[in-house]
């Protein structure tokens, strides 16, 4: 069989499952975080003994972790409709940098995470996790990969 | 000799099968079944499984080529009949818990197979987020010992696509239970919702392509426990719903712990074929010590799995 068929296929069915997801809704409603509260409990489903202070985004579709004792940073986002979390351990960040009026744009070292904005609240909290985060940047060493092979 | 006929038979219903995902899509809407479709995961999956199939069909001859040479100095001629080829399926289901457990246990290999466990969805359409350099692995070399036995390269091929046909229906969270004897001795959505789950107590179970006795018999099967449903995908979580990124990003770790500094050679070696989450120094966990973090927690041993031995035949 040639490959075009299951290729053509699968574009057919791209198509049509596209028109469908306009026409039917199929995920649970994607709420924002509440509070910083609920953005803990969300990042404790994946770092269980998380103790910290999250900040979270304008639209609260994403926050900050302030983790105890650490050099690293949590982030949680949305993606879809999950949650994703990881820590930031220096050397994590390929780039990090202002945009906007109050958002931060996160380019990851590692390919587990596509380039994240973060639109905060104010000014105040952006120049305050730019400081934080900036230098997470600078690669002091190689640090694990997070995305990496944890999961088997 | 299998006719083509049949290949191309097994290649449509592989086809057909596709259907069932729209089908369990609009179910879901009407919320007549269990499940949920996020759009770009969804999409993801299909983009997924183009790149699969164009790297399939590009290298197949890798696989053909190291089949049919082991097939050329075989032991014996096994004849393809009704009894010879349920033979076969048998020791294809076999070879494919093997491959499916190394698959898991070593972090080059996992670095192709973890595409299938990227999604943090589990529906009829996570069965097409499949691997794009499943052919330049090594694990092809896994279908030498059938061929080099005397089956048939075309026998095989027809036991590993009826397998794959399988599969298909237990990505879906809207089966429940089946018959407990039906449970037992095959794989269900039940035990595959584990397989696919990234709760520590799950990691690591249910390697299992159709014969759920591979997984009974080696000790790793687990159960589903109503109590603690499965939360899909990885235990660290990827974040993107780029095709490329979900083909590659393990390989991109990979590179990047081999290019840390001081390493000795043994060490470069556990970056590539320990386990994942093995690290040097430590800082990371495999899904062994994973799971006896938990186990401890919960106050019992973590290489005790309850669940391992067989409990019992229906």
């Amino acid at each position: 069989m040639s490959l075009l068929v299951p290729i053509a296929t699968h574009l057919a069915l791209g198509a049509v499952l596209a028109a469908m997801f306009v026409r039917y809704r199929t995920t649970p409603a994607r709420d924002a975080l509440k509070d910083p509260g609920d953005a803990l409990r969300h990042f404790r489903l994946t770092f269980p003994q998380t103790r910290g202070r999250a900040t979270l985004t304008a639209d609260g579709g994403a926050a900050l972790v302030e983790l105890d004792g650490r050099r690293a940073v949590g982030i949680l986002a949305r993606r879809g409709g999950r949650w994703s979390a990881r820590l930031l351990e220096p050397g994590d960040l390929r780039r990090v940098a202002a945009t906007g009026d109050a958002g931060l744009r996160l380019m990851f070292r590692d390919a587990g995470w596509s380039p994240v904005t973060l639109l905060l609240a104010d000014t105040t909290h952006r120049a305050h996790w730019l400081g934080r985060l900036a230098p997470l940047a600078v690669m002091t060493e190689v640090a694990p990969s997070p995305g990496a092979g944890y999961r088997a | 000799m299998p006719d083509a006929l049949l290949f191309t038979v097994v290649g449509y219903v592989q086809m057909a099968l596709l259907l069932l995902i729209p089908l369990e899509l609009y179910l879901a809407s009407r919320g007549l079944i269990n499940a949920t479709y996020d759009p770009r995961d969804t999409l993801a999956n299909i983009a997924v499984s183009i790149g699969s199939i164009v790297c399939w069909g590009t290298m197949s001859f890798l696989l053909l080529g190291v089949v049919t040479a082991a097939y050329q100095h075989r032991l014996m001629s096994i004849p393809f009949t009704g009894l010879t080829f349920a033979i076969v399926f048998v020791l294809e289901d076999l070879r494919y818990y093997l491959w499916h457990r190394i698959s898991h246990r070593v972090r080059w290999f996992w670095a192709s197979h973890v595409v299938h466990h990227s999604s943090q969805h589990f529906n009829l359409s996570t069965n097409l987020r499949q691997s794009w350099t499943s052919q330049f692995s090594g694990l092809i070399l896994m279908g030498v010992p059938l061929a080099y036995l005397g089956f048939h390269p075309a026998m095989v091929g027809l036991a590993f696509s009826l397998n794959l046909v399988y599969q298909f229906w237990i990505h879906t969270e809207s089966v429940t239970r089946l018959p407990a004897w039906f449970e037992w001795w095959f794989n269900t959505p039940s035990h595959h919702r584990v397989h696919h789950a990234s709760n520590p107590r799950y990691l690591d179970a249910n390697y299992a392509g159709v014969f759920m006795i591979w997984d009974r018999l080696f000790g790793s099967f687990v159960a589903e426990h109503a109590a603690e449903p499965a939360r899909y995908g990885l235990v660290r979580d990827l974040s993107t719903f780029n095709p490329l990124r979900i083909a590659f990003h393990e390989y991109v770790a990979i590179a990047r712990d081999l290019g840390r500094p001081g390493l000795r050679t043994g060490q470069r070696l556990g970056y590539l074929f320990a386990p994942p989450g093995w690290t040097h120094a430590g800082e990371r966990h495999t899904t062994r010590e994973l799971r006896e973090l938990d186990a401890a927690q919960r106050g019992h041993r973590g290489d005790a799995r309850p669940d391992a031995l067989p409990s019992g035949a229906p």
